[in-house]
């Protein structure tokens, strides 16, 4: 079943199509140039290069952030018009979970960061349980300086903006905290694959995969575990 | 309010604007300017100041963009003037593309920032502009080192 992936929610914007596990093509974004301009030209582009008709996609799966917000807007707007135009469901993945399926090692806690602006990061917390990462906080937005009051433990950093706050992390966490060395970033092609994952949201009622909205100074939520 | 605030007495919208225009001179590409203040206390004004002290030209009419809550204008250092006044949640605030605005290079005006909760960045100038007469307004600059420098003038 071939699936089309939309993620915008960085610099390096891409798509990609995907069958079951496997990835037949994947694209990048010229970066710098406006990606509202080249989404579609660049889907067209993917779809030839692979030899594959808009009408043999059945399903789409969009990045949701959170992370550049204006691309992440354009992404889901695209995504939404092609899912009515084609007459295909749409489903949402946030990109932690992006950056959690990427990431192939085995710490136990894994904090995936992607930059916000002057807000500094938005995070959250996974760990690691028997089959898979689980999502321990709510993702939220704060300052690198001030993460350290809101996580306990080693911390094992992910993501695409590492570089840019790994010197002020390792000054407030010590020696708790580790980073990934991996040029780590949200793409297509997991997005993709993602379609089908328990924790892809659908698009029901159509029009409710928006993007994911998270403001700046609010109190981090621990996300309750299911009873039973 | 810091030690470093400075108070001015307006007694006209000339003087309004001439403080704005003082400001506008000696801001730097991405620094926020957060004005608080009621209807008709020289919001707009000060900004249209801020607007002529960044090299904006002259024959640009600045006005609120209360009904498009923004406006972009080209200067020595590009003004982005947001209004939101008409603005009552937040997320309005980011659908306007307003996380882009933070990156582009340029000075940020925003009128009503209030109305952003948390999203005015913590780095800011912050102007409270009170109505304390028909035509005199009180106007406190803070933040920054901005109201430092526009004393020394």
């Amino acid at each position: 079943m071939k699936i089309l992936g939309i993620e915008t929610s960085t610099q390096k914007a891409s798509i990609a199509v995907s069958d079951g596990n496997k990835v037949i093509g994947e694209l990048f974004l010229p970066e710098g140039v406006s990606s509202s301009a080249s989404l579609i030209p660049s889907l067209d582009t993917m779809l030839k290069r692979e030899g594959i008709g808009r009408e043999e996609l059945r399903g789409i799966t969009v990045g949701i952030g959170p992370g550049s917000f204006t691309g992440i807007r354009l992404g889901i707007s695209t995504a939404r018009g092609l899912s009515m135009a084609l007459g295909i469901p749409l489903r949402g993945v946030g990109v932690f979970e992006l950056l959690l399926t990427e990431y192939a090692g085995g710490a136990g806690r894994v904090c995936p960061l992607v930059s916000a602006h002057s807000y500094g990061f938005y995070t959250s917390l996974y760990e690691k349980e028997e089959n898979g990462y689980r999502c321990r906080l709510a993702p939220f937005v704060c300052q690198p300086r001030d993460l350290p009051e809101k996580i306990e433990g080693e911390i094992f950093f992910i993501g695409p903006h590492l570089s840019r706050f790994r010197e002020v992390l390792e000054k407030v966490f010590g020696r708790r905290a580790s980073f990934d060395c991996s040029d780590m970033f949200p793409r297509a092609s997991i997005v993709a694959r993602l379609y089908e994952s328990p924790t892809a949201t659908r698009d029901e009622p159509r029009g409710s995969i928006s993007p994911l909205y998270i403001l700046p100074g609010v109190r981090v939520k621990s996300v309750s575990r299911r009873q039973g | 309010m810091g030690q470093h605030d400075l108070v001015v007495t307006s007694s006209s919208p000339e003087e309004t604007r001439a403080l704005g225009e003082k400001i506008g001179s000696r801001l730097r590409a991405g620094a926020v300017v957060a004005l608080f203040g009621e209807l008709g206390s020289g919001k707009t004004c000060l900004v249209q100041g801020v607007a002529s002290g960044l090299g904006v030209d002259p024959s640009v009419t600045v006005n609120s963009p209360s009904y498009v809550l923004i406006n972009e204008y080209p200067g020595r250092i590009p003004l982005f003037h947001f209004d939101f006044y008409r603005v009552h949640d937040w997320r309005e605030v980011y659908d306007l593309g307003w996380d882009d605005y933070l990156d582009k290079g340029g000075v940020i005006a925003i009128e009503w920032a209030e109305r952003m909760n948390n999203l005015l960045p913590e780095e800011h100038i912050r102007i409270d502009l009170q109505i304390t007469g028909e035509n005199s307004r009180s106007i406190r600059i803070s933040g920054d080192d901005i109201a430092d420098q526009v004393c020394r003038q």
